[in-house]
């Protein structure tokens, strides 16, 4: 397998993956509406309209749903979460370089 | 970095979606016409390190938490253009799979992530690194540098999409509808964690891989403008 060492790389990386979660605290505006309300007292209708209608996501916080709430289940739910994001990104990438290359018209 | 959904309106949305939109056209066709299909692995390789850089979530000055994108590094490899590819299907992945960063959200967040950053970060690389004869330390060097620029850059445009909604949007009385914040907080919030910490850990790790992959697999610089193969080859024609 060509890159056989990246594709390594890549997966020592999904499986340290439950160490991104030791980071106390979230990333600066990417609370909830809840958190929202807590900080200025109201939540913005607007934003609040678009979070209404969002459909809910596959794994959300990389985690897998059922997967306990704490303890080591946690991390091996990221480790998964991990898996599947890479393994999908990459596979959409070679799609569309498939497509790139072979899909020329001319 | 990912800008949720809620938090820039619809017509900002649509705005970036706009703008994005040509710019992945243009990258697609850049992929099609210089890339070899040997290279295609590679750049699926740098998306999904991209993907993954950005689960390792690490603390920040002001109580927020921030991470590496990868997108400087992956620009500096294969170019801006596949760059650009590489770093929004990672973010669509995050947006579509894991609810990080919106959907509706994506063409600003690609624009910020995967245009502004590898492209910035890129072009301050060309400058800096110099000729093709330069030595390893200066390579690494300006690789760590660009990467500090290129993430404060998309942190510089991530507060200014978020600071502007409040005075685009919002009621009569002047309550805001979407992110509640101004530049005057956003700009601060943004930068001041991106310029102190955020910004070393991405200029560690495009450094770090650019002076361990230019030594040991000098062949993953298929960007032919880095390794001045094309160069090399117009002096060859004349």
């Amino acid at each position: 397998m060509r890159y056989r060492k990246g594709w390594v790389v890549l997966v020592v990386m999904a499986i340290l993956s439950p160490l991104g979660l030791l980071a106390i605290g979230s990333a600066w505006g990417e609370w909830g509406l809840d958190d929202i309300k807590e900080m200025i007292g109201f939540e913005p209708g607007g934003m609040r309209e678009i979070k209404e209608k969002q459909p809910d996501t596959v794994l959300p916080d990389y985690e897998i749903p059922g997967f306990a709430e704490s303890g080591w289940k946690v991390g091996l739910s990221t480790i998964l979460s991990a898996l599947i994001g890479a393994g999908l990104t990459a596979g959409l990438t070679i799609a569309i370089g498939r497509f790139a290359r072979y899909g020329r018209l001319s | 970095m990912h800008i949720p959904d809620g938090y820039i309106s619809p017509h900002t949305s649509a705005f970036f979606y706009a703008v994005s939109i040509p710019l992945w056209w243009l990258s697609f066709r850049k992929i099609r016409n210089t890339l070899k299909k040997s290279h295609i692995p590679q750049l699926a390789l740098l998306a999904a390190f991209s993907f993954l850089i950005m689960m390792f979530n690490i603390p920040l000055p002001g109580g927020t938490t921030g991470h590496a994108v990868g997108g400087v590094l992956t620009a500096v490899l294969v170019g801006p253009w596949p760059a650009l590819c590489a770093i929004t299907l990672a973010l669509a992945v995050q947006a579509l799979f894991f609810g990080d960063g919106g959907v509706l959200a994506l063409g600003a967040n690609a624009f910020n992530l995967a245009f502004i950053m590898p492209f910035a970060g890129y072009l301050f690389f060309r400058v800096s690194a110099g000729s093709s004869r330069r030595s390893h330390r200066r390579t690494v060097i300006a690789a760590a540098l660009s990467g500090y620029i290129g993430i404060n850059l998309a942190a510089l445009f991530v507060a200014l999409e978020l600071g502007i909604q409040p005075s685009l949007h919002h009621l009569a009385d002047g309550t805001p509808l979407y992110c509640p914040f101004g530049l005057r907080v956003t700009l601060p919030a943004m930068l001041i964690p991106h310029l102190s910490v955020g910004g070393l850990i991405e200029a560690l790790v495009t450094g770090g891989a650019v002076g361990f992959l230019s030594r040991y697999h000098p062949e993953l610089f298929i960007d032919r403008s880095v390794t001045g193969e094309e160069r090399d080859r117009r002096e060859a024609d004349i």
